[in-house]
């Protein structure tokens, strides 16, 4: 038996999975934000899981997040190098607005008066210039004890390649401030750059007693239920960790709840065929799309949270703020705009009669005929669909124009932004979306999903079984990771001291990454370690990831990285060089392979069982400006191999999928709906 | 093909400034200098077949306005009929390109159906065109000293690359494999958005695609007039000064400018200004065109995104000869004008929307250069940053510490492990200048400082030109600290300068100054709470609170001395 828990910002999925027969069960609870460890806890009570016989429970958790957004982490202080307090404060005094000349920057984590300076030095070879001064250290331990902060992060210079300064600072705050947590800035990032690497380990630091206050006491409801299988939790990264790993190292975290729809599209796309996907995760204020390339994720080095760096691996997931609750509202100039503010939960779109006035994308949605007022989430919110036409009126008067032009506007404009954000983790990448088929899930992803389709040039769109639950399950498909990486510059040539060289360093890093794996308890035939080289021609900055092959380097496959780095660098920018090559950084992978569960097939349609179709709806047409009826499906009574051919409406509890004229639908074996798209 | 409608419009635009994006993408992520990938010396652009700009994205904000101008210039020079598909033109004649010679214009006419659509453009900072010195020329006296010019040329005619002039370029060049290295990635960067261009257009038809891009620009510039309106009415001028020309050491160049904001119209006049200097800091008119631009938009439109509707309200005047409008073959290679220039709008702008202007920062953005043979590789070497400043004090707030200067927002910092790693130097420092920021109801920011310990003999360079005259303040509010450089070679011998061109020696060290920015409103009603704060973090010593703002803070117990600061603050009302 195994379990996953999505805390999300109003509800709360549990999914609960029976490994024998495969039986999957999804059930939602309200989210307690003020009490989290019992919204887990009566999310196992709801779905009747008995902690005793759980083997896995994996979690995914956006509370270190909300920490983040809502700046309610801990106090923090900073340790850095003497002469160097200000490069937390300074960044990289770069700024997105071009032509705002009051631009202030985002709010600090910590303040000024936190950042204190320890005499010690290091060169870029990681050859000590100045000895780690005991006094000064001390000194600072007494300044932070006085600061009274809860978390410590320490980032020396250089300390990407040498950490000992790092360490020591570490012991002598441990001896020095008891009760304090310490995060240094080489344990989560061992590449060059001072500002993103003291960045990501404030960020660290910030979250660190929330997080592991929050999983202790998890754990010990946990316990007390009589829980003894796996704890794990949802990275950034893709795949899961353990709750030990968690609590060191919570920058791990961030992006613990988006990432389970993406480890799920990852996991799930061998088995139903399709390994090129485009996640496409819509909810009530954001939509999160993600590139999953030969049924892998695709991962940066690097993430940039509201303008602070965490230099962590983390799923390329790209948020833009349009989702069911993003506002329409018309510009200075007269124009409409959607968004990216939202209604959210509450008041939430005007349909919800809970206060909100602002015609929202759910309320366009409702005016055109894509959601049905009537049976909103299944029947279990009552929504008002005359408040969503009243508020789309308003808009329309001031625009001169129909209300269902004005809503279809909202709709297109919305589209238009979820393209682009589709553009910037495909197109803008190297990729053509026309290689890749959009995976819709969240509440809304399935609304606008084939319209945006259509937009791209992409020729399929797949809406798992439970698209509103998919996070949850997808955390269920999960292997445990670890990464590891090194900035190592040096040219790649197949000089056999190079060589050498080289593969010392990866053997290093793969050491570590075996040695983790161990510690949570895989053997060696359950491990797999993948090795990527970051490369570049000499004088650039930027970087191509390319793979290593799982043998030793030789002067022989040099030849073929090269080859592939050129190839790589080709695609994406349509031209290669000939100049030589140069190793940045050396990225290690660990996954430690869980057993899977065994996926339920749907079976096929008999003769006597009913017609999924349960009526016709209008539905505007954006292009002829008039109603088409759309045949209106229940997706509970499809069969594997049953077909439907656009425009139609396929209806669940947690969402919708529209499909139009020319789109033509297949259920797959799983119950995934696949929708070809007519494109012309 | 359905109508036009303003939904259709909003699809292109969005479309569009995606292309912008992935540009500069390619061009940062290829590139071969650190003036580009991390400096982001650069400006990039969609255009229209009349020139105008359709969409940009973040790099230099002055350089995307003097592209409309350069590719007027080269229409002008090549004839339309001589532009064809498959070209790419490189074009770095000053006085059309709106640049000095090391920003090289790259060119991608767009055709459609064999008809001209637009332009993509980039202009880049190239490292080397065998200008008369290595790294930057800051005394040059005419053109001819400036390096080799291309007036546009095709480095591809109709696809064919143009070997004679790459050979042209590496001949004339002291790096040629980082310099074409960068071409490429420009042309990288200008062919990528040309195929986004012709995709929109396939998707939209071309009839549906101009009637759309007329709207967007028609929609900017409903916008600039409606955030016209509000803004006061009036002519205000104001003058400034910038250190020097670079020959004549010792006279300061008067800028001096004259704004009138109509119900209808904003007309910046540069009349007043010096005539021509004999120096390099003589400004293309494309470029005063741009920073005039710069600051328009930022009092009008700062939150969307530019296009040439935004600045239809906008007249410019630059007589030719003066400073403003370099004729040839004046000397251009210093622009620092164009960094300067933008503060003297602003400061005419402040007698006349004292809520809405800031006081000055303290920049301009005070690059240093440095460059030699590395003793661990015997490689060359050539590394620059730039370096934050204290932003001027509002209405609202106090200004932002060390971020980059209003004329380069999309520049970053150049991180101390990265320059360690790849130049010989040893960084000994890098902060806030305590009490740089001007004092006032709101404080100036800050400007910072970084020292540069040099572990072999090499040339360096500062490119500063904000050194004698103040970052002012406003409304009773106080001047921000200056920049200035500070040398202190391994001898013991010591000087302060500005803008230089120095060869220093194993040991020296170079210490570099921003300004800070100035105040805004009377320091002394700056809340004595407030000020505890500043003084806590080390913001403000405790000496300028007492002489500054009149405010006494008992530095053991870290605490507002309230019987003294009232003592203060009321003799200093009597007085």
């Amino acid at each position: 038996m195994r379990t996953s828990v999505d805390v999300g910002g109003t509800f709360t999925d549990v999914t609960v999975m029976d490994d024998a027969s495969g039986d999957i069960r999804f059930e939602k609870v309200q989210t307690t934000p003020e009490k989290p460890t019992e919204g887990v806890i009566s999310g196992f009570a709801k779905s009747a899981v008995d902690l005793k016989k759980l083997d896995y429970f994996v979690h995914g958790t956006t509370l270190p997040l909300n920490a983040l957004l809502t700046r309610s982490g801990a106090r923090v202080g900073i340790v850095t190098t003497k002469g160097f307090r200000d490069v937390y404060i300074l960044g990289r005094n770069d700024r997105e607005p071009m032509y705002d000349f009051k631009y202030v920057n985002p709010p600090l984590l910590a303040p000024r008066k936190n950042i204190f300076e320890v005499e010690e030095r290091m060169n870029y070879k990681g050859e000590v210039l100045t000895p780690l001064s005991r006094s000064s250290a001390i000194a600072v331990a007494e300044k932070i004890r006085a600061a009274k902060v809860d978390a410590v992060a320490i980032c020396f210079l250089h300390s990407y390649i040498n950490p000992a300064h790092e360490q020591e600072m570490l012991q002598i705050l441990a001896e020095e401030c008891p009760g304090v947590s310490v995060t240094i800035s080489s344990e989560l990032s061992r590449e060059y750059r001072e500002y993103e690497r003291t960045s990501t380990a404030v960020v660290d630091a910030y979250i660190k007693p929330i997080s592991s206050n929050y999983l202790s006491k998890l754990e010990r409801a946990l316990d007390a239920g009589g829980f003894r299988g796996n704890f794990l939790l949802t990275r950034s990264g893709g795949g899961v960790m353990n709750v030990d790993t968690a609590k060191e190292q919570p920058a791990h975290l961030i992006l613990s709840g988006p990432a389970g729809g993406v480890i799920g599209a990852s996991a799930i796309a061998d088995l139903i065929g399709h390994k090129n996907l485009i996640t496409f995760d819509m909810g009530g204020t954001s939509l999160d799309v993600s590139l999953i390339e030969d049924g892998r994720l695709k991962i940066r080095s690097e993430q940039n949270f509201e303008g602070m760096p965490i230099s962590v691996p983390a799923a390329d997931i790209h948020t833009i703020g349009a989702g069911g609750g993003s506002i329409a509202w018309l510009d200075d100039a007269g124009h409409l705009q959607v968004g990216p503010k939202s209604a959210g939960a509450s008041p939430g779109p005007a349909c919800y009669n809970n206060g909100g006035e602002d015609a929202t994308v759910t309320d366009a949605a409702i005016v055109l005929g894509y959601l049905d007022a009537d049976n909103f989430l299944g029947g279990e919110l009552a929504v008002d669909g005359g408040l969503s036409a009243a508020a789309v009126d308003r808009l329309a008067k001031r625009l001169q124009m129909r209300r269902e032009e004005t809503a279809a506007g909202i709709l297109r404009i919305s589209e238009a932004k979820m393209a682009g954000a589709v553009r910037v983790i495909s197109i803008e990448q190297g990729h053509h979306p026309k290689n890749y088929a959009i995976f819709a899930f969240g509440g809304g992803g399935s609304l606008v999903a084939c319209r945006v389709a259509r937009e791209l040039g992409v020729g399929k769109v797949i809406v798992p079984p439970g698209p509103g639950n998919f996070a949850a399950f997808g955390m269920l498909m999960a292997d445990v990771v670890h990464d590891f990486s090194q900035t190592y510059v040096t040219v790649l040539s197949s000089d056999s001291e190079e060589v050498a060289y080289l593969n010392g360093a990866i053997a290093t890093l793969e050491k570590q990454g075996r040695d983790a794996l161990v510690r949570d308890g895989f053997s060696e035939t359950t491990m797999r370690i993948t090795r990527t080289v970051e490369l570049r021609y000499q004088g650039q900055e930027h970087t191509v990831g390319v793979e290593l092959p799982d043998e030793q380097l030789s002067s022989d496959n040099i030849d073929e990285c090269t080859s592939r780095f050129a190839e790589l660098h080709r695609a994406q920018y349509g031209h290669d060089m000939e100049d030589p090559i140069e190793v940045v950084t050396v990225r290690i992978r660990a996954t430690g392979v869980l057993e899977k569960p065994t996926l339920k097939r749907l079976p096929e349609r008999q003769n006597n069982t009913n017609s999924a179709k349960k009526g016709m709806r209008p539905v505007y047409q954006f292009e002829q400006k008039c109603s088409v009826d759309y045949g209106v499906y229940d997706r509970a009574l499809l069969f594997a191999k049953d077909n439907i051919e656009g425009p139609a409406i396929i209806e669940e509890r947690s969402s919708t999928v529209v499909i139009h004229a020319g789109d033509s639908l297949d259920v797959g074996d799983y119950g995934e709906l696949v929708v070809t798209i007519g494109l012309s | 093909m359905t109508e036009l409608d303003q939904i259709s419009v909003e699809v292109v635009r969005s479309y569009l400034i995606s292309a912008a994006r992935e540009m500069n993408r390619n061009l940062i992520r290829t590139s071969y200098s650190t003036i580009i990938y991390e400096l982001h010396d650069f400006g990039l652009g969609i255009y229209d077949r009349h020139c105008r700009m359709l969409a940009e994205a973040p790099g230099q904000a002055v350089f995307t306005r003097g592209n409309d101008y350069a590719l007027k210039m080269m229409i002008e020079d090549l004839g339309l009929e001589n532009i064809h598909p498959g070209d790419l033109i490189l074009l770095n004649y000053p006085y059309w390109s709106s640049a000095h010679v090391l920003d090289v214009l790259a060119v991608s006419p767009i055709f459609y159906q064999d008809a001209l659509l637009g332009f993509t453009a980039c202009k880049v900072h190239w490292l080397d065109l065998g200008q008369k010195d290595a790294g930057y020329v800051l005394d040059s006296t005419s053109i001819y000293q400036e390096g080799l010019v291309m007036p546009c040329v095709k480095i591809i005619k109709q696809g064919v690359w143009n070997d004679e002039l790459e050979k042209i370029i590496r001949y004339n060049s002291r790096m040629p494999d980082r310099v074409i290295g960068d071409l490429r990635a420009q042309i990288s960067s200008c062919r990528t958005g040309e195929a986004r261009v012709i995709e929109l257009a396939a998707k939209f038809g071309v009839d549906m695609f101009e009637a759309a891009i007329e709207e967007i620009f028609d929609h900017g510039e409903r916008l600039a007039r409606a955030r016209l309106a509000k803004l006061p009415k009036g002519t205000w001028s104001a003058e400034d000064f910038v250190d020097d020309d670079g020959i004549n050491k010792e006279t300061l160049v008067k800028l001096k400018v004259t704004v009138t904001v109509t119900d209808d119209e904003m007309i910046i006049d540069w009349t007043g200004s010096d005539a021509a200097v004999d120096g390099p800091l003589n400004l293309p008119i494309g470029l005063t065109i741009g920073i005039s631009g710069l600051v328009f938009k930022g009092v009008t439109t700062p939150d969307t995104p530019a296009n040439e509707g935004d600045f239809r309200p906008l007249r410019v005047i630059a007589p030719p000869g003066c400073v403003m409008n370099a004729q040839p073959p004046a000397p251009t290679f210093a622009l620092w004008i164009c960094l300067l220039g933008p503060e003297v709008i602003t400061k005419a702008l402040a007698k006349g929307m004292q809520d809405i202007i800031p006081a000055c920062s303290g920049g301009d953005v005070f690059s240093v250069m440095g460059l030699g043979v590395h003793p661990d590789t015997g490689n060359a070497w050539l590394e620059a940053t730039n370096e934050g400043v204290g932003f001027g004090a509002h209405s609202g707030r106090d200004g932002e510490n060390g971020i980059m200067h209003m004329s380069q927002p999309g520049s970053r910092n150049n991180p101390v492990e990265i320059l360690e790693s790849k130049a010989p130097w040893l960084i000994e420092s890098y902060h806030l200048r305590q009490d740089s920021g001007g004092p006032g109801l709101n404080r100036g920011g800050l400007g910072v400082a970084r020292a540069y310990r040099f572990l072999a003999d090499s040339t360096a360079l500062t490119l500063v030109k904000k050194t004698k005259t103040k970052p002012w303040g406003m409304v009773g509010g106080a001047d921000g600290a200056n920049g200035f450089v500070r040398i202190k070679m391994n001898n013991g011998d010591e000087k302060i300068t500005g803008m230089t061109y120095e060869s220093l020696k194993y040991g020296d060290v170079l210490v570099n100054h921003s300004g800070g920015g100035g105040g805004w409103g009377d320091p002394f009603e700056r809340s004595p709470e407030r000020v505890l704060d500043d003084v806590v973090n080390d913001f403000v010593s405790a000496e300028c609170a007492r002489n500054d703002y009149g405010v006494v803070i008992d530095p053991v117990a870290m605490a507002i001395d309230v019987a003294a600061t009232d003592q203060l603050r009321k003799t200093k009302k009597t007085a």
